[in-house]
């Protein structure tokens, strides 16, 4: 019995383990219509190519299995980015490119216009598995709700 | 022997052992059941790093070889400046007779300028409204720069002309465009002017003056002449041609800032009376972008200033169909 036990306590400590690493496989162009079908930006965002996406992050544009860039008018800092990299590590490296963007924005935008520079420190940044996305909104928690539920 | 071990070493579980086990294997009949179902995924064995990703160039667009011109075709020079079915853009200058020897011309009317520039096939003053003519495809701009402000960053994200380089952010005015660092580089932060030297360019497109607003005309133009004589002096062969200011809605006109109709236009004038003076190409955005009372749309822009997305490609068909043509100066000499 205390074999048994034990070997039931692994399986369900496995599956707890498997259930907390991985989230299932996600469609970035769908979690990207999510975001922007909500009230979370107060600008008007168009999607971006790639090339010049991952030109304004810093990122190589190999690098990234998938991307969907969606900027501004110019008028405001609000934007949204998100990737699908081909392995943890290159997300974690994308990930530092965003926040790195983000510092910049800020720099820009502290002469340019002050007023979106909260926006880009409530910035939303999340990291998952391969999975990195960016939004800088006018509704920051509208934003992440919108991109949490594509992580649950 | 007990088939569940020793009764009396186990004894403290007497009783409730088999409720335990019997939990357990609910609990992971029910787990298991939510990974059928893809609720869960169990973890995957770790990945292989993988190694750097090759860094794969942006593929070469390549201009279009010099043609073989033939003999000088007078009747397709009046079908190249005749006006287009689109006047919008076009304020048609009045023509002279040409020196035809000086002229060739192909069918397509599309030309590559080895040496960056040549004669204008027609009679065409520097700051005048350059003729419509048939449109270029993007490969004309793969030896251009585009420089400018926020309004040329846009135009980079949304105009569609991706054979060109783009030197531009936010905040750019004819003065800090060559002290502020804005541009990425392998070596860190540069500025425009550093950016643009790094390249050879035939065709250079400026896109500056609504970050000047509150300047006096006159300075703005002093300014920008200094400008242009330094880029000169970085690109000797370049052709420059400097963008009119773009149109602001009427509500940021009538607001009561700089930000207006009266003043845009005039300032647009005074960059065309600057572009006969120092002989560089003006082109007339203006009009691509607004609607017939001189206005951007009011659902046109965030801001009042910044166009939407639409509008830069609006701009970019105006670049693609007022294109100077000239003659390629080898087959003159």
């Amino acid at each position: 019995m205390k074999k048994t036990l034990v070997f039931f306590l692994i399986i369900i400590f496995a599956v707890l383990y498997g259930c907390g690493t991985k989230p299932a496989d996600i469609d970035i162009s769908s979690l990207a219509d999510s975001v922007m079908a909500g009230s979370a930006f107060s600008d008007e965002l168009a999607p971006a190519d790639s090339q010049i996406g991952c030109y304004l992050y810093g990122v190589d544009p190999a690098l990234p299995e998938n991307s969907v860039f969606l900027f501004s008018s110019g008028a405001t800092a609000e934007e949204l980015a998100a990737f699908k990299m081909r392995s943890a590590a290159d997300a974690e490296t994308v990930e530092t490119a965003v926040r790195e963007r983000i510092s910049a924005q800020r720099a820009s935008f502290a002469d340019y216009n002050p007023d979106e520079v909260p926006k880009l420190d409530r910035a939303v940044v999340k990291r998952s598995g391969v999975y990195v996305v960016l939004c800088v909104a006018a509704d920051s928690s509208a934003a992440e709700s919108a991109v949490d539920a594509f992580f649950r | 022997m007990s088939p569940f071990g020793d009764k009396k070493k186990y004894s403290f579980l007497s009783g409730r052992t088999v409720p335990a086990a019997a939990l357990c294997v609910l609990f992971c009949a029910f787990f298991i059941y939510l990974c059928l179902t893809d609720s869960f995924s169990f973890p995957s064995p770790g990945e292989a790093p993988q190694p750097d990703a090759a860094v794969s160039d942006a593929p070469e667009i390549e201009a279009p070889e010099a043609e073989e011109l033939p003999s000088p075709r007078p009747e397709l020079l009046r079908t190249v400046l005749s006006p287009g079915p689109n006047d919008r853009f076009s304020k048609f200058p009045r023509l002279d007779s040409l020196d035809s020897d000086a002229v060739f011309f192909s069918d397509n009317l599309k030309y590559v300028f080895s040496d960056g520039h040549g004669d204008p096939l027609y009679r065409y003053e520097f700051g005048a409204d350059i003729p419509e003519s048939d449109a270029v495809d993007d490969g004309y701009f793969s030896d251009s720069a585009f420089i400018g402000n926020s309004i040329m960053e846009g135009f980079m994200l949304y105009g569609g002309i991706k054979t060109a380089d783009y030197y531009a952010k936010k905040s750019i005015n004819v003065v800090n465009i060559s002290t502020n660092k804005v541009i990425p580089s392998p070596d860190g932060d540069i500025t425009i002017m550093e950016a643009l030297a790094s390249k050879d360019h035939a065709k250079i497109f400026i896109l500056l003056g609504i970050n000047e607003i509150s300047f006096t005309a006159e300075h703005f133009c002093e300014c920008y002449s200094s400008l242009i004589s330094d880029i000169r002096a970085l690109q000797p062969d370049a052709d420059i041609y400097i963008l009119s200011l773009t149109p602001v809605t009427r509500s940021k006109s009538e607001d009561g800032s700089k930000f207006n109709k009266d003043n845009i236009l005039a300032y647009n004038e005074s960059l065309r009376r600057l572009a006969a003076k120092d002989k560089v190409h003006y082109v007339d955005i203006y009009g691509s972008m607004a609607d017939e009372e001189g206005f951007l749309p009011e659902d046109g822009s965030f801001d009042g200033i910044h166009p939407y997305s639409q509008y830069y490609r609006q701009w970019a068909d105006c670049l693609r169909t007022h294109t100077v043509v000239t003659a390629d100066r080898r087959q003159k000499e």
